[in-house]
């Protein structure tokens, strides 16, 4: 699909043109849910969070530069709500990203690994979305926008208003806290671990 | 399995392993890699990572077909007005209906101290709809599961203030169907803003078909919040509505909007 008449429509939108904006609604209204949705898994939030996103695209287009991509404006809108409810669900609990130790993420894990739940999980093809789950908030974020919405990575940068190269670092760790996390829930090797 | 890299290499393998590294960083970090088991595993360990997430099955995510209407719905009137002309009668009718529920469960706890008033998502199938679609039919056989309804959303827009005209005013009336399917319960009822969330409701009759319930409301334009009372003592919320909202004390409240139309 081209996408570069975005920016004509948000600036008609800009103007109060409904229709533009219905017509960017059906556009986007598919991978922002999608986006929420490897968040939560929770269809009734996965709505809301859409739904809002939408309405506060609506509310603030005002503020959306013409020569920005009008996609990567609505997933840091996007973004921004998931992350507020993910801070709103752990109520306040803060976790310094950059300092905290994968291990400490493993919470029950390590009390022994039980074949039949990580087969059952793993053949859901969860066990690894509740891994996902667990990423801190921004490897959380990179990891579903470069792997389950497809963005490119300067998408990724512009939505997460870091560098190209601070975007591939995120994913680089992302990437090995996932695993590290996998690993420790679902391999037999931690069985033997101790 | 944990693999650990020397940090200084980390930035380097970041970029090596996402396509953008310059030919002599490559080298340099190429010849690191051979002897450098640490790192050695750290990009095996991340190159392994890549191909699971990738191999993840895909998830059937398409959002409910209604909820692109319910967007356009809420939207309001302009994008571009103060706070309270944005959300217009809006806000106002969904204020009014927290309040409503606010109140209305302060009412229903207090005189149900011993009995559990607020049960959410456990509701079995149910469908309502606005008078838009006067009568709504009953499917002929009861689903096993609830099929979502198409959104049947519609904002009361472009009403004339009170006063403003000189013309006798004209009060709608709509007549809405309600209905639930609630094989197991004795007793069912609907209660909201229509009726100041009365507790002993609007009583749904049996509609014919096993395990529904059904009742006619007739409502002027505008936004309700409701929820079921099944069996006297359990407010569940109408999981099929389009619209819902926090009743405020952790449960949910449905929202029926009726259409502003020609009058039934």
């Amino acid at each position: 699909m081209n996408f570069d008449d975005d920016s004509e429509l948000a600036g008609k939108v800009q103007q109060g043109d409904r229709n533009a904006f219905e017509t960017l609604l059906t556009r986007y209204e598919r991978p922002i849910h999608a986006f929420t949705f490897h968040f939560f898994r929770d269809p009734a939030l996965c709505q809301d969070l859409t739904q809002e996103t939408f309405l506060r695209a609506w509310r603030f287009i005002g503020s959306f530069r013409l020569d920005e991509k009008f996609s990567t404006w609505l997933y840091s809108i996007a973004k921004n709500l998931c992350i507020d409810e993910i801070r709103r669900i752990q109520k306040g609990t803060t976790v310094d990203i950059e300092t905290v130790d994968p291990e400490l993420f493993a919470t029950d894990s390590d009390a022994g690994w039980d074949p039949l739940r990580a087969t059952v999980l793993a053949q859901e093809g969860d066990a690894l979305r509740r891994v996902v789950d667990r990423l801190p908030e921004k490897y959380r974020t990179c990891i579903i926008l470069f792997y389950f919405n497809e963005l490119t990575y300067e998408e990724i940068s512009a939505v997460m208003k870091v560098s190209l190269s601070n975007t591939k670092i995120l994913l680089f760790r992302g990437k090995k806290m996932l695993l590290d996390l996998y690993h420790r829930e679902f391999s037999p090797r931690d069985v033997t671990r101790g | 399995m944990h693999a650990n890299g020397c940090p200084k290499f980390e930035e380097l393998m970041a970029r090596y392993v996402h396509g953008e590294i310059l030919r002599h960083e490559r080298e340099a970090l190429e010849r690191h890699l051979t002897g450098c088991s640490g790192c050695t595993a750290l990009y095996n360990h991340v190159v392994e990572a890549d191909r699971v997430i990738r191999a993840l099955p895909a998830v059937d995510i398409e959002p409910p077909p209604w909820l692109h209407a319910r967007i356009m719905a809420n939207l309001p009137e302009s994008s571009r007005e103060t706070i309270f002309a944005r959300w217009g009668s809006w806000a106002w009718s969904l204020g009014a209906t927290c309040a409503g529920a606010f109140l209305a469960v302060l009412l229903m706890r207090g005189g149900q101290s011993a009995a559990p008033v607020r049960v959410v998502a456990v509701a079995p199938p149910a469908v309502s709809a606005p008078a838009a679609e006067p009568v709504r039919p009953v499917p002929d056989a009861v689903p096993a599961t609830p099929t979502p309804v198409p959104v049947p959303v519609a904002v009361a827009q472009n009403s004339v203030p009170p006063g403003a005209s000189a013309e006798p005013e004209v009060k709608i009336i709509r007549e809405v169907k309600i209905y639930l399917y609630a094989p197991s319960a004795q007793r069912v009822a609907v209660t909201g803003d229509f009726n100041s969330w009365d507790p002993k409701g609007v009583e749904l009759k049996p509609a014919g078909k096993p395990g529904m319930w059904e009742t006619d409301l007739q409502l002027s334009p505008g936004a309700y919040a409701y929820n079921f009372i099944v069996d006297s003592d359990v407010l569940v919320p109408d999981p099929d509505a389009p619209n819902q909202m926090p009743d405020g004390f952790g449960g949910t409240n449905s929202i029926l909007l009726v259409k502003e139309g020609a009058p039934a």
